[in-house]
């Protein structure tokens, strides 16, 4: 979503009695699009899911950072495990969760309050943000009547773009989290857990925004 | 707070932090920042505050002192700024991402929480710090006052005076400028030396009027030496000549002049006394004894840093000793030679790039008028000088490449041919005997009698394109390895099974590369630095070329001094089979690019010959 329509849709939603924490998120004025992404505040978030459609899937478990100064703070790292409505079903094998382990998580309600406050200010980094942003979309809606609203930079994306300006020669070079963190020169770390991913896409983000110093967070976004 | 599996992980397997039981590396993950620099990228900058204890996660750093000299390069799972930060002062060093980094920022507090909370873990980084702290810049220096430059030794600017001068104003001037020696110049430069005691002994003793002209008493065309050679060079040719004074010169001309006194800060347990060591001896058995030293010498030098080609003349240069003095020895035990001759070395010993691990090829080169009888003589003769060097530890030559080898104990004009045979008729036999004979160098008897083959040589091998051809074809039977993770090239059997041959994959391209290169350009040079720079000169290869090349054989054979020496210590026989696990990941990837470097000019030399 571009800046300025983010802008708008957010000024549009904030017209309306909308509940905490939510009304503090939209009141918060969002980082400048003109900042570069060193300069702002970033939270790298991962959420595993019961499925593959936003539409029905359910959020299993979630885990984020903040990324401030140009660091991942460890100390704001946070998962949560998510108590579904319904079973955990076939995707328990990938992702280790079980319905008994799932059973003792929070209600989806209470996580998506500590999701909203923590990017209260923030802008979002996500992965491949397709998935996760439609499902905190749809959350956001049931619980709060609006969209997410928020800035959100996908790691993802900003590399597709990037080797689409280049007409890179290796054509359809790899981006998944793992291999584009290679090609950063960052550690391997071992898949499917949900803070792991999030610290990993945190480092992705603080080496692209290294490597790419000069563009601003609006640029980012595009 | 729930741990973070990947990071307690890898805390967890760090040293000192080891100590830690999982609630306290719990705590420390927590308060932990993580940063990426950029390779270039500046992390902490000497006398700037640090309130971090510095964690390399991945990617490499170095740390520099004020000077900006290198101390140490560290890689994943090394510390730094906890000098700074346990003595609670401004930064030191310099620390520089070299690669690449994701940095692990320790916050001060939680790490003082850790040094309180364990003893052991406390204990792990106050050593830490004393080695950091006594940690010198890691710029090769030979112990002592040997491994500086010779011009540095030089103290003032030349004293000289004109050949047109007598006696007496030599000596007057001498007296004015309060020297030992006076260089003589004539319009072309340095003619001649007179010294104090050349006065003594040439003229006052020996009754010679002091109007005369100092060219009737001076030392003609004196030795001198390059202001850019080692000290310890010019301390060997002061001992080897018995002079006491060495001009030294430039190429714009004199630089000036070095003397004996000048080293006398050399220690006892220096190289040099071996070599005078070796030279008073008068037996065989008495080389070998002074010999033993030898090994505790070259790890003296490996600790005092001494790269791979200050290395390999230090070594060459005492195997030259020995072989000297064990013609000596022969000579006295036979006589006299019947002719004239020149003792050749060939191979490493040839170039000037002995290891810790060299065998021993060496030849006979004749004069014309050597007769069939004259063989025994120069047969017993090779024999005491091969048995001496094998009794020594440079064992046999493997494929009898000896002197001892009635094959290649020959006249000069039967040298010719055989090098003109190998040339034209490159076969493979002849193919693997060019490659030692080409590094030939004359270290005893008549250089005349080298320089006559090696000149007909060079004339031959530059006019021979097909035979050039054929060296660089053969030069790509050892390759190196492509990468150093997935595709490491091991030995596949025998006793080296799973280590890495450095000589073999690493140094034998680049030095056969060197003398191909340096043949096409017409140049007789003997090392693989000279040959390679010679070749740059003569547009052979690019400078570039040249000089990523003997980086890359720096970096190779360090790794070889590093791995030989442990081996010493371990009171084991050096090779040059290095196991992957004695590297860290830092080297494996230098090792890595060396690597590439060798085989990216491996295949400009195929280009070269139209071979690819």
């Amino acid at each position: 979503m571009r800046y300025s329509w983010l802008k708008a849709r957010r000024w549009w939603s904030s017209r309306r009695q909308v509940p905490a924490p939510f009304d503090e998120l939209l009141a918060r004025p969002m980082p400048d699009p003109s900042r570069l992404l060193a300069d702002i505040e970033l939270v790298s978030l991962d959420i595993e899911t019961t499925g593959l459609d936003p539409a029905s899937a359910d959020m299993l478990s979630v885990g984020w950072v903040i990324v401030r100064n140009g660091r991942v703070d460890l100390g704001t790292a946070v998962s949560h495990i998510v108590r579904p409505s319904s079973g955990v079903g076939a995707s328990a094998s990938v992702h280790g969760l079980t319905d008994t382990v799932v059973g003792a998580g929070l209600d989806w309600g209470v996580v998506l309050d500590k999701i909203v406050g923590v990017l209260t200010g923030r802008v979002l980094v996500v992965h491949h943000a397709g998935l996760d942003h439609a499902l905190l979309d749809r959350m956001c809606a049931q619980r709060y009547g609006s969209r997410l609203l928020v800035p959100v930079l996908d790691t993802l994306a900003i590399e597709h773009r990037r080797q689409q300006q280049k007409h890179h020669l290796e054509e359809n070079a790899s981006l998944r989290l793992s291999d584009l963190r290679d090609a950063y020169g960052l550690p391997r770390y071992s898949a499917h857990d949900c803070l792991v991913d999030a610290i990993a896409t945190a480092e992705l983000v603080l080496a692209i925004a290294s490597h790419r110093h000069a563009e601003t967070l609006g640029e980012l976004l595009a | 707070m729930k741990e973070i599996p990947e990071i307690a992980q890898f805390l967890r397997a760090l040293p000192g932090f080891d100590a830690l039981d999982d609630a306290q590396v719990a705590a420390c993950a927590k308060n932990i920042d993580i940063a990426y620099y950029r390779q270039g990228d500046d992390i902490l900058t000497t006398g700037s505050e640090n309130r971090q204890l510095h964690i390399i996660r991945s990617g490499a750093v170095e740390l520099r002192d004020v000077g900006g000299e290198m101390m140490t390069r560290l890689a994943e799972g090394d510390c730094f700024g906890f000098p700074s930060l346990m003595r609670q002062s401004p930064a030191r060093n310099h620390s520089v991402a070299i690669e690449d980094s994701l940095v692990y920022h320790l916050d001060g507090e939680a790490f003082a929480r850790a040094r309180r909370a364990s003893n052991e873990f406390d204990t792990w980084f106050i050593r830490a710090l004393s080695d950091r702290l006594t940690m010198q810049p890691t710029t090769p220096t030979f112990r002592g006052v040997s491994g500086q430059r010779v011009r540095n030794l030089v103290t003032r600017a030349p004293v000289s005076i004109m050949t047109s001068a007598t006696i007496r104003e030599v000596a007057q001037k001498m007296v004015d400028e309060r020297v030992s020696a006076m260089l003589i110049r004539d319009e072309e430069g340095l003619c001649g030396i007179v010294t104090d005691r050349d006065i003594r002994k040439r003229v006052v003793a020996a009754d010679v009027a002091s109007d005369r002209p100092v060219t009737d008493i001076m030392t003609s065309s004196p030795m001198s030496i390059d202001g850019d050679a080692h000290a310890y060079e010019a301390a060997m040719m002061m001992m080897q000549g018995n002079i006491h004074h060495l001009p030294v010169t430039t190429l714009g001309g004199l630089l000036g002049m070095v003397s004996r006194s000048d080293f006398m800060r050399l220690e006892t347990e220096h190289p040099l006394y071996l070599v005078s060591d070796i030279g008073k001896q008068t037996t065989a058995e008495g080389v070998v004894e002074a010999c033993r030293r030898l090994p505790g010498l070259v790890v003296g030098q490996i600790e005092s840093d001494a790269n791979g080609e200050q290395l390999g003349k230090f070594i060459t240069m005492i195997t030259d000793t020995v072989t000297r003095q064990l013609l000596r020895i022969a000579e006295s035990t036979y006589g006299p030679p019947p002719c004239e001759y020149a003792w050749v070395a060939l191979g490493s010993q040839g170039r000037f790039e002995q290891s810790a691990k060299s065998d021993q090829d060496n030849a006979l080169v004749l004069s014309n008028e050597a007769t069939d009888a004259d063989d025994e003589y120069f047969a017993a003769l090779a024999k005491v000088v091969s048995d001496g060097l094998d009794a020594c530890g440079y064992v046999y030559c493997p494929g009898d490449v000896m002197a001892s080898n009635p094959k290649w104990r020959r006249p000069l004009r039967e040298w010719k041919q055989y090098f003109h045979r190998w040339i034209t008729v490159p076969e493979e036999k002849a193919l693997m005997h060019a490659n030692i004979f080409f590094d030939l160098r004359c270290v005893a008897g008549e250089s005349r009698l080298v320089d006559e083959l090696k000149k007909s040589v060079r004339d031959d091998a530059r006019k021979n394109e097909i035979f050039l051809a054929l060296m660089a074809k053969n030069a790509m039977s050892f390759q190196p390895p492509l990468g150093f993770f997935r595709q490491f090239v091991l030995e596949r059997s025998g006793e080296h099974k799973n280590t890495l041959d450095l000589k073999l994959h690493g140094i034998m391209p680049i030095v056969e590369i060197a003398r191909i290169r340096s043949l096409a350009a017409g140049e007789l040079r003997i090392s693989t630095r000279n040959r390679l720079l010679a070749a740059a000169k003569a547009k052979e290869i690019t400078e570039t070329d040249a000089a990523n090349l003997i980086d890359a054989l720096d970096f190779i054979e360090k790794l070889r001094i590093e791995h030989q020496s442990r081996q010493l210590q371990a009171g084991k026989q050096p090779d040059n089979h290095l196991s992957p696990e004695e590297l860290s990941p830092l080297v494996r990837q230098n090792l890595k690019s060396a690597f590439s470097q060798v085989r990216i000019s491996q295949s400009a030399l195929l280009n070269r010959f139209h071979l690819a």
